[in-house]
């Protein structure tokens, strides 16, 4: 009871700031009140987390324990990033046309997840659904440059609220309930769609090309939506994984579009020369990577990446004017390099139906996995770093990500810690011995493909002009 | 059957290599934003007179020339515009057209290629060849991988005398673009050639595909030279009108100077010297005022030093001295904490780009971006950063064998000569000048000219360490240049956001102490000058925290206003200005022509510093005129690419160089007043013309009204303006 009344509390004053920075009011415009009231409300959530993870027990409507407590880290998470985002806008959009608009479309985001996340009742789901997609189309559509794009974000705004609507109906009507925990095993068309759904807005293959019309707003706009709307719907599929991933089809789903994603972004993430549209493709090869996790049943690592790779997408879109660190476009070996990116990747998910018989505990077939991770980073090794540099960074981030691993281990029923620590300790494994093999990409060198590729390949510019890719070769 | 042309084409291929000669002298120089340099954006058309090369890039590019209430005050579509087919008839299409040229312009540069850009671009699009073969190739192949047999294949359409402007207008609407090519490539002159090419292949087979007649060039270049004229000549009367507001500013400026006959004798306890940028003038002025003892100088900021420097552990090496100039001194300097090791780069570097390892990576680090971002952004620092890290500092490797002491004793004396000092007090305090700031892409437009768009402070501390030298000074005797032994030099750094004078050695004692109190009086004085005239929306109140607040907070975008507003060079001694308030628009030098009998030191002032400044002023005169083709646009919506080299609006078009909007423009006025530099000497008739005789190309941009030029005498107090190569009273009756 004392619980609720507590996360009742932290929910209204994220609700009062807000609603005041939606309305554009005197406190929240001219006064750091505001601001802090958002840390404050983040902070609560946070603690609120720690809370659930370690007493699990039910707060509002949503009677789940792994649902809740997720949702809190996640509004966590959301708090704090729209406090920078208003913080920052306050000096960084003074006399410019986006002034007050984009901090409006800022809190009618973060209200709609608000929405989203506080309960597994479906026709709230779908309204904030909508209510999220409202805003982010607004942002979208602003002074569009491309048409094309606009239409591209309609389509996947109408498809996903069209499925959930349409699973909405279906539980209703054959299952007669309206609570998504409450649909039973079998519920696998009701599931499927719900899944594919969240699939279509999480910056997956043929729909994230929405995200390059973002670039044209200001930059706390692309932050907010690559920290907190983007990913949103991975989180309620890792927060209600026993039921959504339960289902075959979602996970066959989330492994093809994950690695169809991961593919097409990161060929073009190794040529590509603006800063900005290299963050988009890497935040689409995450997500692609976040599905496969999903799919293959890592859950618990799902939800670690999701919300670290939130903060780092946040950090880099708000420091996008600082030079970014020197990038090698991998120029001589563009092609090369992709290829064999992509060469590997499409051997990855061969090898998938042999390494993931869909249960969802399989430490072996993980680390056999990483195994398999661990020999192709050894090939494909570019520099070499220091020990004892990367030991320093290595122990400073191993705390803090065991500390939330801990928490979550506490909620989580089927994923064991273990299995993250595998994935850590085989990573820092494979440094050490790139280490020590540093020479291996000299001979690697690809250069016979190159030069037939060069040779031979004919693409038209004007194909390229729509969907803004670079043409190499 | 199509009949065999008569002609085999309009013009040859040495006339079509002249005229691209001519088009490539238009370009002007770039350098990758972390150098930051000023650029005149009509450098190349110097020799040129200024109202023939504007009324050019009227009539033939999209760009705007003139301020925007000279533009006015004409009746408008008085000054018409001759633009090429697509351009005139379908703007939207422009917009793709460009867009598909700078992707692959884009790509081209990221993948350095043995092929030169032309031949990929023909390789690559089969398609529009196709099509132009089809229609252009009549009976003759022009059409070919030989760029400059297509260009004369497409420019047989057209007539000879008309080529240059349209395919100025071609090279106009990518020359960011160009530009970058060109100093990727050393300037080499086939580059432009070809992007031209590149560009009327994309024209021609727009006007194919769209059923418009190949013929309209000819009709729309028809009456190109007319209307040519009639611009210039609107365009010399508009001068005349910016030519009568200059001299109201050169009137005010004229008035304020003052002619101190009896040179009061006050005991001059310490000098001060500055750089020549015009915010060294206010704080110059609160400076004197705070402690009269204290005397200031002018100097170009690098100090004579043309420095580069380098940081140990790190590859990276700045270079601290003008783009005329190149460096033979190289100084190392130790990291410190807040400055990110090469190493540190390389690994977050290597992994945050691997196929594989990222997604790790990422997972790893992300918890802790976002708690730094956090920190950045909600916490306040007493501070700005950037100075203490220059405190730490020292110079490790400053004489290093290639660079003999005699070579460091030339450079002294020429830097001893330039400020025109005879008396040398006990303490002279070198201040270089930085301006701080963070998540500013563009923040090489707001530190040192002098200094390639890098801190003065460099340049301040390894000139104090060779002048304190006992064996730089011993060699200085023998050029007839004796330093007091009393005599100390002390680095400092102007911090020009906040305007905080620090001294970077930390070897001051109690003696400085009336010295130092009275720093930090003039700083919270211009603080408070400067701060009535810069909008920014912050909470704090208090001046002191505004302004650290913008040294260090990651969202401002904003500032400073920077040289904004810059109209005048006063090349004299200190005595003619100081008793006025110059508002910070005054680039000032120490001279002094008693000392300078035949105009050699003018002479070096006129190559170096003069020059400088005409870029610095053209710059903030192009990116105010018309930011949208000589500025790099609203800060909000720019971004990086190509390694932090250029900037471009949103997610495509291309390369801007320049000045952003809110460096020139206070919300949507503009804060910059476009003003020609007025050049004022104190230095009599004689002197002034030996020295422009041994500086032609200074000569040149007064001649041809790029500068303005004029003359203090100080016999009779007159002001003599220079023009049609003769002096005339300034401000006639």
């Amino acid at each position: 009871m004392a619980v609720t009344v507590v996360s009742f509390i932290i929910f209204f004053i994220s609700l009062v700031a807000h609603l005041s920075q939606f309305f554009g009011l005197e406190i929240a415009r001219n006064k750091r009140f505001n601001h802090w009231l958002l840390l404050l409300s983040a902070l609560g959530y946070f603690l609120l987390f720690i809370y659930l993870c370690l007493s699990p027990s039910n707060i509002f409507f949503i009677y789940q324990t792994l649902a809740s407590a997720l949702s809190v880290l996640f509004l966590s998470l959301a708090n704090t990033v729209s406090a920078i985002i208003y913080r920052f806008n306050h000096n960084y959009l003074h006399q410019s046309e986006f002034d007050g608009w984009a901090d409006r479309q800022v809190a009618a985001c973060v209200l709609a997840i608000h929405a989203f996340l506080l309960s597994s009742y479906l026709p709230l789901m779908v309204l904030a659904w909508l209510a999220l997609g409202i805003p982010v189309h607004k942002i979208v559509s602003y002074n569009l440059r491309s048409n094309p794009v606009k239409w591209q974000h309609a389509i996947s705004f109408v498809l996903s609220n069209t499925c959930l609507l349409l699973a909405t109906l279906i539980a209703f009507h054959q299952y007669h309930t309206l609570w998504l925990i409450e649909l039973p095993k079998s519920a696998n068309l009701t599931t499927t769609l719900i899944g594919i759904s969240f699939i279509i807005r999480c910056a997956q293959f043929p729909f994230y090309r929405w995200m390059f019309e973002l670039i044209n707003k200001p930059t706390t706009l692309s932050a907010l939506m690559h920290a907190g709307v983007i990913n949103l719907g991975s989180l309620a599929m890792i927060a209600y994984a026993s039921i959504l991933l339960a289902n075959p089809i979602n996970q066959w789903l989330c492994l093809l579009f994950g690695l169809l994603t991961i593919i097409e972004a990161n060929h073009h993430l190794n040529t590509e020369y603006r800063y900005k549209h290299r963050l988009v493709y890497s935040t689409a090869a995450q997500m692609g990577f976040l599905f496969v996790e999903l799919g293959l049943g890592f859950t618990m690592l799902a939800s670690i990446h999701l919300i670290a790779h939130a903060l780092y997408k946040a950090n880099r879109f708000i420091y996008a004017a600082n030079h970014p660190l020197s990038v090698k476009y991998h120029q001589p070996t563009s092609l090369s390099l992709s290829l064999y990116n992509s060469a590997f990747i499409f051997l990855f998910a061969l090898m998938l139906p042999i390494l993931s018989p869909f249960s969802l505990s399989h430490t072996i077939h993980y680390s056999a996995l990483l195994l398999f991770v661990v020999i192709i980073s050894l090939f494909l090794y570019e520099q070499v770093p220091s020990v004892k540099e990367w030991l320093l960074r290595f122990s400073g981030s191993i705390v803090s990500f065991s500390f939330i691993a801990t928490l979550l281990t506490y909620s989580n029923q089927f994923t064991p810690f273990e299995l993250s620590y595998f994935h850590y300790y085989f990573f820092t494994l494979s440094c050490f011995i790139a280490y020590v093999y540093q020479s291996t990409d000299k001979r690697l060198s690809l250069s016979y493909w190159r030069h037939r590729l060069t040779n031979k390949s004919s693409t038209s510019i004007k194909n390229d002009t729509l969907n803004r890719v670079p043409n190499y070769e | 059957m199509s009949e065999p042309c008569k002609e085999m084409s309009v013009i040859s291929q040495n006339e079509l290599l002249s005229t691209i000669n001519c088009l490539y002298q238009r370009i002007p120089p770039v350098w990758p934003l972390n150098a930051g340099i000023a650029v005149n954006p009509w450098h190349f058309s110097s020799n040129e007179n200024i109202e023939g090369t504007l009324a050019y890039w009227q009539t033939f590019s999209r760009a705007n020339t003139l301020p925007h209430d000279l533009h006015h005050s004409m009746s408008s579509g008085q000054l018409k515009k001759v633009l090429s087919v697509v351009e005139f008839y379908d703007k939207s299409a422009l917009t793709t057209l460009n867009q598909a040229l700078f992707d692959f312009y884009g790509a081209q540069v990221v993948n350095e290629n043995k092929l030169s850009l032309y031949d990929r671009w023909y390789r690559n699009n089969p398609a529009i060849i196709a099509t132009l073969k089809s229609k252009i190739d009549k009976g003759i192949p022009h059409i070919s991988s030989c760029y400059l047999s297509t260009l004369q294949g497409l420019l047989n359409f057209i007539q000879p005398a008309t080529i240059e402007p349209l395919l100025f207008n071609l090279l106009t609407q990518c020359f960011g673009f160009a530009s970058y090519l060109a100093y990727k490539s050393q300037r080499n002159l086939h580059i432009i050639g070809e992007l031209i090419c590149i560009r009327l292949c994309y024209e021609c087979h727009y006007i194919i595909t769209h059923d418009l007649d190949l013929k309209l060039w000819k009709q729309h270049y028809l009456q190109a030279n007319v209307i040519l004229t009639k611009n210039q000549r609107l365009i010399k009367k508009a001068l005349k009108q910016l030519e009568a507001k200059e001299k109201i500013y050169q009137q005010s400026i004229a008035r304020h100077l003052t002619f101190k006959t009896d040179v009061s004798h006050q005991q001059v306890k310490a000098q001060a010297i500055f750089c020549i940028d015009p915010r060294s003038e206010r704080i110059r002025r609160h400076l004197e005022q705070a402690h009269p003892s204290i005397k200031t100088h002018g100097v170009a900021g690098f100090f004579s030093i043309p420095l580069s420097v380098g940081f140990t552990g790190s590859k990276k090496t700045l270079s601290c001295l003008p783009a005329i100039l190149s460096s033979n001194l190289h100084a190392t300097l130790k990291p410190t904490k807040g400055v990110e090791s090469q190493l540190t780069k390389n690994i977050k570097k290597t992994i945050s780009h691997h196929p594989f390892l990222q997604f790790q990576f990422i997972e790893m680090t992300g918890l802790t971006d976002g708690l730094a971002l956090l920190k950045a952004t909600f916490s306040r620092k007493k501070t700005s950063s950037k100075v203490q890290v220059i405190e730490a500092l020292e110079v490790a490797n400053k004489f290093t064998d290639n660079v003999k002491t005699n070579e460091l004793v030339n450079l002294a004396e020429s830097f001893l000569r330039s400020t025109s000092i005879t008396d040398f007090t006990d303490d002279i305090y070198i201040f270089g000048h930085q301006s701080d700031g963070d998540n500013n892409a563009e923040i090489a437009h707001l530190q040192c000219g002098a200094c390639g768009g890098q801190s003065g402070a460099y340049n301040a501390t390894v000139v104090c360490e060779i002048l304190n030298s006992t064996e730089i000074r011993k060699g200085l005797v023998s050029r007839g240049l004796s330093l007091p032994e009393t005599t100390q030099f002390i680095p400092g750094v102007h911090e020009t956001v906040t305007d905080n004078l620090f001294l970077t050695s930390d070897t001051i004692d109690a003696k400085h102490k009336d010295i130092q109190a009275s720093f930090i009086t003039a700083s919270s004085v211009a603080r408070k000058e400067k701060e009535a005239s810069l909008p920014s929306r912050q909470f704090s109140k208090s001046t002191n925290q505004r302004a650290t607040e913008r040294s260090t907070h990651l969202s401002f975008v904003r500032t400073e206003w920077g040289l904004a507003r810059n109209a005048s060079f006063i090349i004299g001694p200190r005595t003619l200005t100081q008793a006025a308030s110059l508002e910070a628009r005054t680039f000032l030098h120490d001279y002094d022509h008693h000392l300078d009998k035949d105009g050699s030191l003018l002479q070096s002032i006129f190559q170096g510093p003069v020059l400088v400044t005409s870029w610095i002023n053209l710059q903030y005169y192009a990116s105010t005129v018309d930011n949208q083709v000589f500025g790099s646009g609203n800060k909000v919506t720019q971004q990086v690419i190509l390694n932090g080299d250029a900037i471009i609006q949103g997610d495509g078009g291309d390369i801007r160089f320049g000045l952003s909007e809110q460096s020139v423009f206070n919300a949507s006025t503009p804060y910059h007043e476009p003003l020609r530099l007025s050049v004022f000497i104190a230095a009599p008739q004689k002197v002034i013309e030996e020295a422009l005789s041994k500086a032609p190309e200074i000569l040149q941009l007064f001649n041809n009204g790029w500068l303005n030029l004029l003359q203090i005498s100080c016999d009779d107090h007159s002001i003599k303006r220079w023009s049609g190569c003769q002096w005339h009273s300034a401000f006639p009756e």
